[in-house]
C-alpha cells in the first residue's frame, strides 16, 4: 500500500516539483500516473524509493515511513518494488541473465534457484534467447523487457513503470501493457506512469492526472483534460 | 591494469619497509656483538692490599648493567701484551716480575651500552682505582647509530605505511569510480552497502596480499644473494641469515597487505557509498 499525505519537495535549486500531493494506493491496484514533462511524477517515483525526502508530508510505502526510516533500511524498502525505469538502468557488464539474477544475488537466493527462476521471468516478457547478451546488443524494446524481468524476479508487491512504451513501437507497447495488467491480475500492485494519452484510453483504469506538482484529477477510466501531454 | 600498476607500487613500499626492517636488525644484531667487547679497564691503586680485592670486586660486580668482571694480574696483562706484539715483543721481558710497570686490573663487561659511561664513572671515581681506560667514544659512536637507524626505520615504516594506504584506497576509489554507475543501480535494486561493498574490499586485500607475496619473494632474493654475497666480499660482518628473520618479515609484510588492503578500501568505499 502507498500513502501520500499533503507531500511537497522543493529542490535545492529552488523548483518546487511537487505542492501537496495526496493520494492512496492500495495492494493489487493498477494506476496510470499521467502529466506532462516536468509535472511531477518521476520525482514522485523519487520519494517512493527513498532517493530523495519529501520537504513536506507523510509517505508510507508497504508499511515503510519515508520520513522516519533508518538509512540501513533503505535497501528493504527497495526489495518490496519493482521499478522499470525510463533509462532501464541495466548494468553494462553484465548480461541479460546475470542483470535479471541481480536482485535475486542481493537477497541471497541460491544459485539452484536462480537457475530456474531466471530461465522463467525471461520466458515471461519473451526474452529466453537473448539471456547471454549485453544490454548494448539489445534494441531499446529488448532492454524495456530485460528491465521488466528484473523488476519481476523477486515477486515484488509492487511494480513502477517509467514510461514503460516511451521508447518502443505500438505493437511491443501494447505487449508490455498486457504483460503488467497480468501480472496485476496476479495480485501485483501495478503502477504505470506514462504521457501517452492512447494508451491510458485504451485501458479501463484508474487515472491520477498531475499538473504542476499537484493532484488535478485521480478517476477510473481514461484521462480528463483535453490537453495534449 | 589498475591492479598491476598498485602492486608495483606497493611492493616497491614494502621493499623498502622490509629493507629498513632487514638493516636494522642487522644493526642490533651488530650491535649487540659489539656491545659485549666494550669493556672498562679499571686498573687498581698500587696501595690497595690484595686483600681488599675480593671486596672491591663484590662492589663493582653489584653495580647495574655489570655483565662480566673479570680480574687480570700484572703479569697475566704482561704477558697479553707481549703476546699481541709478536716477535718484537721479546724487549719485554726486561720488565718482567719486580719491574712490571704495568697494573693489577678488573676487565669489565657491560651488558647496557646505554649505561656503559655511568658504570666508568662510578668505577673510575672509586678511591681503590687509580683510573679506568675504556671506549667511550666508540660506545658513543655505536649508540647514535643505533638511535638514528631505530627513528630512521621508524619515519621510513610511517611515510611508506601512509602512502600505501594512499595507493591502496586510489586503487579502490579509481575502481569505484568506474563502477559508480552500476554500483548507484545496484541500490535502486535494493543492494545494501555490505553486499556492495565486499567485491571491493575483497580486491583491496587481493592487492595488498598479493603484494606481500611477490615482495616476500623478492625481498628474500634480494638479501640471500645480493646482500648476502655483497657483505661476504665485503668480509666485513656476516649478516644474520634470512631463515632467522623471515618470519618477522613476513608477519610485517602480510599484516601491511591486510591493513592497508582491508581497511584503505573499505575507507574509501565507505566514503563513496555515502556521497
Ligand atoms: N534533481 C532535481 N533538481 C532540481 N530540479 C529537479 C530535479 N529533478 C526534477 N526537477 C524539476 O522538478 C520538476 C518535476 O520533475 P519530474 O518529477 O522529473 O517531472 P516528470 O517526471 O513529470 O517529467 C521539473 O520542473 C524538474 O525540472
Ligand atoms: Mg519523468
Amino acid at each position: 500500500m502507498i500513502v501520500f499525505d499533503d507531500v511537497y519537495k522543493k529542490y535545492p535549486n529552488g523548483t518546487n516539483a511537487l505542492n501537496g500531493v495526496s493520494f492512496k494506493i492500495d495492494d493489487g491496484e493498477f494506476v496510470f500516473v499521467v502529466g506532462h514533462s516536468g509535472a511531477g511524477k518521476s520525482t514522485i517515483i523519487k520519494m517512493l524509493m527513498h532517493e530523495d525526502k519529501p520537504t513536506y508530508g507523510e509517505i508510507n510505502v508497504n508499511g515503510f515511513d519515508i520520513n522516519k526510516m533508518r538509512k540501513r533500511k533503505i535497501p528493504f524498502l527497495r526489495r518490496t518494488m519493482g521499478v522499470v525505469f525510463q533509462d532501464f538502468r541495466l548494468i553494462e557488464t553484465m548480461t541479460v541473465f546475470e542483470n535479471v539474477a541481480f536482485p535475486l544475488r542481493v537477497v541471497g537466493t541460491s544459485r539452484r534457484v536462480i537457475r530456474r527462476r531466471v530461465p522463467y521471468v525471461l520466458g515471461i516478457v519473451r526474452l529466453s534467447h537473448k539471456a547471454k547478451n549485453y544490454p548494448k546488443e539489445l534494441s531499446g524494446g529488448e532492454q524495456q523487457r530485460a528491465a521488466l524481468a528484473r523488476a519481476l524476479v523477486n515477486n515484488p508487491r509492487i511494480i513502477i513503470a517509467d514510461e514503460p512504451t516511451g521508447n518502443v513501437d505500438p505493437v511491443m507497447a501494447k505487449e508490455i501493457m498486457e504483460l503488467l495488467s497480468e501480472i496485476n491480475k496476479m495480485g501485483t500492485t501495478v503502477i504505470v506512469v506514462t504521457h501517452d494519452k492512447d494508451l491510458v484510453n485504451t485501458f479501463n483504469k484508474r487515472v491520477i492526472t498531475l499538473e504542476d506538482g499537484k493532484v488535478i484529477s485521480d478517476q477510473t477510466g481514461g484521462y480528463i483534460i483535453h490537453e495534449e501531454f | 591494469m589498475m591492479t598491476t600498476a598498485s602492486v608495483s607500487v606497493l611492493v616497491a613500499c614494502m621493499l623498502i619497509i622490509g629493507t629498513a626492517f632487514l638493516f636494522a636488525q642487522n644493526v642490533s644484531a651488530f650491535m649487540a656483538k659489539i656491545e659485549q667487547q666494550n669493556e672498562i679497564v679499571a686498573f687498581i691503586d698500587e696501595k690497595v692490599p690484595e686483600e681488599e680485592y675480593q671486596s672491591l670486586k663484590a662492589r663493582i660486580e653489584a653495580l647495574d648493567s655489570v655483565a662480566e668482571i673479570r680480574f687480570v694480574t700484572k703479569d697475566q696483562a704482561l704477558l697479553d701484551y707481549r703476546a699481541q706484539l709478536g716477535e718484537d715483543g721479546a724487549y719485554l721481558d726486561a720488565f718482567s716480575g719486580e719491574e712490571n710497570p704495568l697494573r693489577n686490573s678488573f676487565v669489565i663487561t657491560i651488558s647496557d651500552l646505554d649505561n656503559f659511561k655511568k658504570v666508568s664513572e662510578t668505577v673510575s671515581g672509586m678511591e681503590e682505582i687509580d683510573h679506568v681506560r675504556d671506549t667511550q667514544d666508540i660506545v658513543n659512536v655505536l649508540l647514535s647509530l643505533r638511535n638514528v637507524v631505530q627513528i630512521l626505520g621508524i619515519w621510513i615504516m610511517i611515510i611508506l605505511g601512509v602512502v600505501s594506504l594512499f595507493i591502496i584506497s586510489n586503487t579502490i576509489k579509481i575502481a569505484m569510480h568506474n563502477r559508480r554507475h552500476e554500483i548507484s543501480i545496484m541500490k535502486y535494486i535494493g543492494a545494501t552497502n555490505r553486499f556492495i561493498r565486499w567485491p571491493f574490499v575483497l580486491e583491496g586485500l587481493f592487492i595488498g596480499i598479493l603484494s606481500a607475496a611477490v615482495c616476500f619473494g623478492l625481498q628474500w632474493y634480494i638479501y640471500t644473494y645480493v646482500m648476502g654475497r655483497l657483505f661476504a666480499a665485503l668480509n666485513f660482518v656476516s649478516l644474520v641469515p634470512f631463515s632467522q628473520l623471515y618470519p618477522g618479515i613476513a608477519a610485517i609484510f602480510v599484516g601491511i597487505g591486510v591493513i592497508v588492503g582491508g581497511f584503505g578500501s573499505a575507507a574509501s568505499i565507505r566514503k563513496y557509498l555515502d556521497a
